[in-house]
């Protein structure tokens, strides 16, 4: 038996049969080369620690001000 | 806008969440990645398919054990210290997965120690941490960050699938593992806080006057009927059982559909690319489900939103094994999809209401416990029935009439008697407390 799901809520890992599914799907859908994609996600999981630091550096700048 | 002593400046517990949705996105979205290197390491290492969902397992497993023990960990020496820790030692070790050429370092890394630090790094602790800084809007920083795995495994699982086709299995543990090590570790290090009294602030929707001249932290905070000195006080009252019987359901009835889908939908003569869109829709609406919970779960009685969330679970299940083909896919998606990760924010947020803050991570570890137990209990009778009756409706079946159970459950709580919601003066002060 496999261990399966990529939507549960604790620790399981993905179905290597249904990943291989969706990996498909998105190819179809986008078209674009694995490179491009790599960059891609790669640039959205950099925006989420860049944003959060932006704002906390922020609301520090902002704070000493006040 | 959230309580603020400093002036009009944005609440510090929304960075909290902030961090804490990071925090899972990368941690459990990580985690669930490892699906897409079952076929390559078995194929590079000639490993068969059981050696490594051994070592899937077994991961599955420790992390269900080790969940009371982290969460203890958390309420003696805080969510900062705990969950950086556990970063760090998940962050290396998904690293060294990028090292591995034996099964045993594979079963050891990932089976135990990875397993064990994402137990630190996981709801229970990142929960028992926002609990401590948000009161009326509580179950919205819940539900916001409970959204962070699901997230996390709609952009890492591609990610880990095109860095294996891009590079190869080692390059993209390694940029996993360092995601975490160098994005979340700092992150946490530098922006958590165990209790807002610890930078002079008070937490959201608390009264002023409550805390007036005090700001050193939940433990001064008022606290509700059933506030627990030790964690074990909690046993002799019976919500905590209640929300940890359901929450025994909800693992059940989440784990058999992980494990079982796939085959249960190819029975069905469903095609590949229709499951997985299915399954896609399935996951976004997590995402959906969870935030419209948490928009609720600030203004309605918990309790009786939680009933309905497995209430609506069961209502999948009845579509799943009654409707015929891709309509019984469908319809499950959907509904199962809304109340899919719709129940932790719930179930912390009550357990916090109910038995306050002090031994949260504890109590968050021992139901996320009965999670696990009952996912396990669903897979193993699952893969058992199905192999004597040769379909999945009868196990599904199951798995589903107790998720009736666990509405009763949820309903049943005395969320009036025993909530610090409930309690005259807080409610009075923060609005909350009205639609049970």
């Amino acid at each position: 038996m496999i261990p399966l799901t990529i939507f549960a809520h604790h620790s399981e890992p993905g179905d290597p049969i249904l990943l291989g599914w969706i990996k498909d799907q998105i190819d179809s859908i986008l078209g674009l080369g694995p490179e491009t994609i790599v960059i891609g996600l790669g640039l959205v999981v950099l925006a989420m620690p860049v944003a959060i630091m932006t704002v906390y550096l922020t609301q520090r700048a902002k704070h000493r001000r006040l | 806008m959230a309580e603020n002593i400093k002036g009009n400046k944005l609440f510090y517990g929304w960075l909290i969440v902030a961090v804490g949705f990071f925090t899972l996105f990368l941690a459990t979205g990580a985690r669930n990645a490892f699906g897409v290197f079952v076929i390559p390491m078995s194929e590079e290492l000639e490993w068969t398919r059981s050696q490594v969902s051994a070592a899937g397992a077994i991961g599955i497993l420790m992390n269900g054990l080790t969940q009371p023990f982290l969460g203890r960990l958390y309420d003696k020496f805080g969510g900062r210290v705990v969950i950086s820790i556990s970063l760090a030692v998940l962050g290396i070790s998904t690293m060294l997965m990028s090292q591995i050429n034996s099964i045993w370092v594979l079963i050891g890394l990932f089976g135990f120690v990875s397993s064990t630090a994402l137990s630190g790094a996981s709801l229970v602790t990142v929960h028992a941490m926002i609990a401590r800084w948000f009161y009326r809007r509580r179950g919205m920083a819940l539900s916001l960050c409970s959204a962070g795995p699901s997230a996390g495994a709609l952009i890492l699982v591609p990610l880990a699938t095109y860095l294996i086709i891009t590079a190869n299995w080692r390059v993209a543990w390694f940029v996993l593992g360092a995601f975490i090590f160098f994005l979340a570790l700092p992150l946490a290090l530098l922006i958590f806080r165990n209790n807002p009294g610890d930078i002079g602030e008070i937490p959201e929707g608390r009264i002023s006057a409550a805390t007036k001249g005090n700001t050193s932290g939940a433990s001064n905070q008022p606290e509700p009927p059933l506030a627990t000195q030790t964690w074990t006080d909690s046993l002799r009252s019976p919500p905590i059982w209640q929300l940890s019987g359901a929450y025994f359901v909800c693992g059940m009835t989440t784990l058999i559909i992980s494990f079982h889908y796939v085959p249960f939908a190819l029975d069905r003569g469903t095609s590949p690319g229709e499951a997985a869109a299915a399954f896609g829709l399935m996951g976004g609406l997590n995402i959906v489900g969870v935030i419209i919970i948490g928009f609720l779960a600030d203004k309605f009685s918990r309790k009786n939103l939680l009933g309905t969330v497995y209430a609506i679970r069961f209502t999948a299940y009845v579509m799943l094994v009654t409707l015929p083909g891709s309509v019984g896919i469908w319809g499950f998606a959907i509904l199962a999809g809304l109340s899919w990760v719709a129940t932790p924010p719930l179930t912390t947020s009550l357990t916090a209401d109910i038995y306050g803050l002090r031994n949260l991570g504890t109590l968050g570890g021992v139901s996320t416990f009965a999670h696990q137990i009952g996912g396990a209990i669903s897979v193993l009778m699952a893969g058992f029935l199905y192999d004597r009756l040769g379909a999945y409706e009868i196990p599904f079946a199951l798995a589903g009439a107790m998720l009736i159970i666990a509405s009763i459950a949820s309903f049943s709580i005395k969320e009036r008697r025993y909530s610090i919601r409930y309690q005259p003066t807080l409610a009075a002060a923060t609005g909350t407390g009205d639609g049970n």
